[in-house]
């Protein structure tokens, strides 16, 4: 396990938080997705440690994201306290089963994910989930200002059942690998059960802190967290975060999904291509 | 309320962050250069959970049992993390 944190170290870290934060705020992820592979791979930080730090990075993404006005007009605050409920239980069982788990198993894991992730993106690039806004929403649904069409639009959330398995594994998934889970839930939500690709990002946004804080306390508690790498990882996370919000509000739904993929795809390969 | 919660506790853990990693860069190990990341790291980990505690308060308010259980439930399962994380 690392112990002392250098400056050449924290200095690299917070680059590549910036980074993590560009794409989160832009795809609407935590930016765990991005980090953890850099810090195991890139600077040797051991899984759990750089778990412990992404988990944190999570929390500064989720709450930039989520204080944004972009993404506060196109949150679903009960449909995210529902799904959250959920992931947030997942979460915590993920917390428990990741010290029994070994770091390659967890890195074969996490690439799995990534990619069945990727290859879904970006087979339903082209579904878009707007109706009518005279369309009644229905219990889990609402209606939002579509500012590229330029009139608000209504959707309804189907697979509710879906949606709530997706969120539990996802909260699991998130703690284990140091991910919001993001990056389960929004494919989940926008390919399956109707929610608009800018509504699940929004979303996925504001419950991704949640999940993350209920990880980070317990890696906090077992002495996992190095405070400093963690803090350089945030201050990079903040700074980027603002820039991926501004490109995620003038980039087309399509042209995102298919970032995302590509992203995803490419940290699955990485991760695996240097297994111990 | 919960959008200026979420800005200032996100300004203040940044701003607490940034000044103990510019303590660590002046002196390494000082116990003044973690203290203010140590704060920083704990507020930035407090400020989704009163966010929720936030949107509880307001569902009680407003009589919306659905939500202001959800809420509730999922602050039951943070508190359940710190509890597992103490032991």
């Amino acid at each position: 396990m690392l112990t002392d944190v250098t400056l050449p170290l924290a200095l690299l870290t917070g680059v590549a938080g910036m980074v993590a934060g560009a794409l989160g705020g832009m795809l609407g992820l935590g930016g765990g997705v991005f980090l953890v592979p850099f810090l195991v791979q890139g600077l040797g930080v051991p899984m759990p440690q750089a778990v412990a730090v992404s988990l944190t990075t999570v929390i500064a993404t989720s709450n930039a994201l989520s204080a944004s006005s972009w993404a506060r007009t196109a949150i679903n605050m009960r449909l995210g306290f529902m799904l959250e409920l959920l992931t947030a239980a997942g979460g915590l069982l993920g917390s428990l089963t990741a010290l029994l788990v070994t770091p390659r198993t967890l890195m074969i894991t996490f690439s799995v994910v990534m990619a069945l992730m990727s290859a879904l993106t970006f087979m339903r690039r082209d579904v878009r989930n707007n109706l009518p806004a005279s369309v009644d929403p229905g219990p889990w649904g609402g209606r939002f200002l579509d500012e590229r069409l330029g009139e608000t639009v209504s959707y309804r959330v189907t697979r509710m059942p879906l949606a709530m398995v997706t969120s539990f594994l996802a909260g699991n998934l998130s703690t284990l690998l140091g991910i919001g889970g993001g990056v389960v839930k929004v494919p989940v939500l926008t390919a399956w059960c109707g929610v608009p690709m800018r509504v699940a990002a929004s979303t996925s946004g504001f419950m991704i802190g949640v999940t993350a804080t209920s990880g980070a306390l317990v890696y906090l508690g077992r002495g996992l967290l190095l405070p400093m790498l963690a803090a350089s990882a945030v201050v990079g996370v903040r700074l980027g975060s603002g820039l991926g919000l501004r490109l995620g509000r003038r980039l087309p739904p399509r042209l995102l999904k298919i970032i995302l993929a590509v992203v995803l795809v490419l940290v699955s390969i990485l991760m695996v291509s240097r297994l111990p | 309320m919960i959008d200026r919660l979420l800005a200032w506790g996100g300004y203040l853990s940044t701003a607490l962050m940034i000044y103990g990693l510019g303590a660590l860069a002046w002196s390494p190990h000082a116990y003044w250069s973690s203290a203010p990341v140590y704060a920083g790291l704990l507020i930035l980990m407090l400020t989704p959970v009163a966010r929720v505690l936030i949107a509880c308060v307001r569902y009680l308010r407003d009589g919306d049992r659905l939500s202001a259980s959800l809420t509730a439930g999922i602050l039951v399962v943070i508190a359940l993390s710190a509890w597992t994380a103490s032991r």
